[in-house]
């Protein structure tokens, strides 16, 4: 009893409980504290560990207020504070006013991005994507002067090593911004567990993430290790698997893999004691590919949402023009019965009323003239509703039939083909094979064509709830005669029951919830008057429905 | 016997039963058999054959078929509902269907039967149809004769009677009217002669049944 969802659990529950309850922001004072002062903590660290050229921090106080809005904004400002008042030698209104600056810059530019943008939900694209970038590059700019500004205060240097030193911090910034702000915003909206949820695409997104590791481990071997060659020639080598990674995982795999390169590229510089102005060259390509990558999975993903609702909107119309035609059928037929019913009822009215009268006439003892002009009226109704019987007949019955010589072959393949976009659907394969291949029969085509049409559409019916394997076999071949050509339609359905076989071929027997059961009667008709039989080849097991046709006198016999 | 087929009551024996049928086997039949259980049957094939037979003998109650050519059975009792103390209709159909059935109600039928028509049930909503039918008449006769005796009033005699039934004394009467109270005095006994009232009570309840909303319209 309780096996089952707990079965269940690992796919579905862990999801919903996942992003409930930890990648919604808190509510409670208590939490928000813990995260804040983990914050701050975090913070100061990466200040103090992370070179000039590669500044996160930024990137974490924008995904938190992004994420928590501005109830964080005190966090934010507390870990400017601290992180300048341990780094710079300036005064406290220098150290208070570049924390301000830079607090109320990060603060703006997380709250922008969350208020604004669609960045870290599953479905953002490329439009929320400039926008991140502009509010990155604005925040990176204002926090960047802040420094400068503190710095300035410190001690006298020349222009240009001021120039430079800003440049540095700026690149910083918005690499690390762009960055790892991506990942921490795909990471808190939910974007990336989403992939992670979904056990298929998380192997997948797992898979090529080893390749993406490996290819990226190789990469950046080459371009630092192999001394020969430029480093900054080879560093387009770097696009290749992030682009990759971004077209197969949209925005979530795109800041992925901006982040490991980032990471890798850091490792590289720090293993290979590259010159900070070298380094701040590879940070702007770096910071060229993190948007470059960014911008392809944005568009990755759009293209695959637009494929993913167009596929939706493709089957729904689908499903719609379906119920469209059988409900014309239903419609068609109801009408029919209708008309019937409308016919026969007149004359049993009439009947019935006039058995009564005569009763009537007995009990009263009226005069025998009437009673036997009642009775003979009674006659009179039932050869009317007999005349309209047989009317009826000769109407299904009337066209002549325009026999022709057709090929088997033909014939079978056309109710194929009419039926190939519903036994697609259904994932029924149907064979068609003819023995010998010039096989011809003499019938009328519309007649045998409507027949045969029939038996398909039955065999789907019977194949559409079947679970296993689907097949559908149209078969044609000559009667050890020659004077007939057999035709089989077998399909790997249940078969036919043992109580509806006595009646399966007469009129008004269905086991089908909407339908008059007039197929395979009407069938059975067509074939006969071919001069043809139509019958239930399989006494148990898989349907199989055959009928003999006359051979067309041109029919090449068998062997010759 | 069963119960429900005993012959019909005395005093609806007579009633007329007009049959709309376009088939000439149900009509004939439908027409035989209710003459054999007493009641004045005429068919018509159409409806608008009913519709220009003119003044139509009551208590009487209509049998029609939903399909005709022409005006069919429910357009038919859409127009006899109409007017004034209508025919009421029982709608038959060859293939009773459910949104048919509420079509022909609304239409204003009094029932809906099914082809081929149960005789229990064609006797007991032929009857419901003339007993309600039967009610009506009388409503209507007594409304009509009361307005005959009442067209013989002159507009004065109107104007006191009007006012007296509205609770009013002789003397306010004559003060509204400008008239010495002698004079109501006069006009009343007039009133009350021509109205065929031997009470004043009587007079109330006249005025009561003409201000009655007509049934059915």
């Amino acid at each position: 009893m309780s096996r089952l969802p707990e079965a269940a659990r690992p796919t579905q529950s862990p999801a919903g409980n996942r992003r409930d309850a930890h990648w919604l922001p808190p509510t409670g004072w208590r939490q928000r504290l813990v995260i804040s002062v983990a914050y701050v903590m975090l913070y100061v660290l990466l200040d103090f560990s992370t070179p000039q050229t590669w500044n996160p921090q930024p990137a974490l106080a924008m995904a938190l207020v992004a994420w928590g809005g501005l109830r964080f904004v005190p966090a934010v400002f507390a870990g400017a504070l601290i992180a300048h008042g341990l780094a710079s030698q300036s005064g406290v209104p220098g150290i208070l006013l570049a924390a301000l600056i830079i607090a109320a810059a990060y603060s703006a530019g997380g709250y922008a991005v969350g208020r604004y943008t669609r960045i870290g939900r599953p479905d953002a694209g490329a439009r929320d994507l400039t926008r991140f970038l502009a509010v990155a590059l604005v925040c990176a700019v204002l926090a960047a002067l802040a420094d400068t500004l503190v710095s300035l205060g410190e001690r006298a240097l020349p222009l240009r090593a001021i120039a430079l030193a800003t440049l540095e911090r700026l690149t910083g910034n918005v690499v690390g911004v762009v960055v790892v702000g991506a990942l921490l915003l795909q990471w808190a909206g939910g974007a990336l567990p989403a992939l992670l949820e979904v056990p298929g695409l998380r192997r997948r997104l797992l898979r090529d993430l080893m390749l993406f590791l490996g290819v990226l481990g190789a990469t950046l071997f080459a371009i630092f290790a192999i001394k020969p060659l430029d480093e900054f020639r080879m560093f387009y080598l770097l696009f290749l698997p992030a682009l990759a990674v971004a077209m197969r995982h949209g925005l979530g795999g795109a800041a992925l893999a901006a982040a490991l390169v980032q990471a890798g590229l850091l490792i590289a510089l720090v293993l290979s004691q590259t010159r900070a102005a070298t380094a701040l060259e590879f940070q702007l390509l770096m910071l060229a590919l993190a948007i470059t990558t960014l911008y392809v999975g944005a568009l990755a993903g759009e293209r695959a949402r637009q494929a993913e609702a167009l596929d939706v909107r493709a089957s729904e119309l689908r499903r719609q023009s379906e119920a469209l035609a059988e409900a014309q059928r239903v419609a068609a037929t109801a009408e029919l019965a209708g008309a019937l019913a409308h016919e026969l009822n007149q004359p049993l009215s009439a009947i019935a009323n006039y058995a009564r009268a005569s009763k009537l006439l007995v009990e009263q003892n009226r005069e025998r003239a009437l009673l036997i002009d009642t009775l003979a009226r009674i006659a009179d109704e039932s050869t009317r509703a007999g005349e309209f019987v047989r009317r009826m007949r000769d109407f299904y019955r009337s066209g002549q039939l325009r026999l022709q010589d057709c090929a088997a072959g033909e014939l079978l393949a056309a109710a194929a083909g009419q039926a190939s976009e519903r036994a697609t659907r259904l994932g029924v394969e149907i064979e068609v094979s003819c023995m010998p291949p010039g096989l011809a029969v003499m019938v009328d085509r519309v007649q045998i064509g409507t027949v045969l049409a029939n038996l398909v559409r039955n065999a789907l019916d019977a194949l559409e709830t079947r679970r296993g394997p689907r097949q559908l076999w149209l078969r044609a071949w000559a009667a050890p005669d020659s004077a007939e050509v057999l035709i089989e339609v077998a399909d790997t359905g249940v078969g036919v029951a043992e109580e509806v076989r006595a009646t399966l071929f007469e009129p008004m027997s269905t086991t089908k919830p909407r339908g008059m059961g007039l197929g395979l009667a009407m069938s059975k008709g067509i074939v006969e008057r071919h001069g043809g039989r139509l019958w239930l080849e399989s006494a148990a097991g898989p349907t199989r429905l055959r009928m003999a046709l006359p051979a067309a006198a041109a029919s090449p016999p068998s062997g010759v | 016997m069963n119960p429900a087929l005993v012959p019909a009551p005395a005093a609806l024996v007579g009633a007329t039963v007009y049959v709309v049928e376009d088939d000439v086997g149900v009509r004939s039949s439908l027409e035989l058999l209710l003459r054999l259980r007493g009641y004045v049957c005429v068919g018509f094939e159409s409806a608008e054959a009913l519709l220009a037979a003119g003044a139509l003998r009551r208590p009487a109650c209509a049998i029609v078929d939903v399909r005709l050519p022409g005006i069919d059975g429910l357009e038919l009792a859409r127009r006899l509902r109409a007017q004034e103390a209508p025919l009421p209709v029982i709608v038959v159909t060859a293939h009773g269907d459910v949104s048919t059935a509420r079509v022909a109600l609304r239409e204003g039928a009094v029932d809906f039967l099914e082809k081929p028509v149960d005789e229990v049930e064609l006797i007991n909503a032929v009857e419901g149809a003339l007993e309600s039918d039967r009610q009506k008449v009388t409503i209507s006769r007594e409304r009509s004769e009361i307005r005959r005796r009442f067209e013989r009033l002159t507009p004065r005699e109107r104007e006191v009677f009007d006012l007296i039934t509205d609770g009013h004394h002789n003397r306010e009467v004559a003060e509204t009217l400008g008239i010495s109270p002698r004079t109501v005095e006069v006009h009343r006994a007039r009133i009350m002669e021509k109205l065929d009232a031997k009470r004043v009570g009587d007079l109330f309840r006249l005025r009561f049944a003409l201000d009655a909303p007509e049934s059915g319209a």
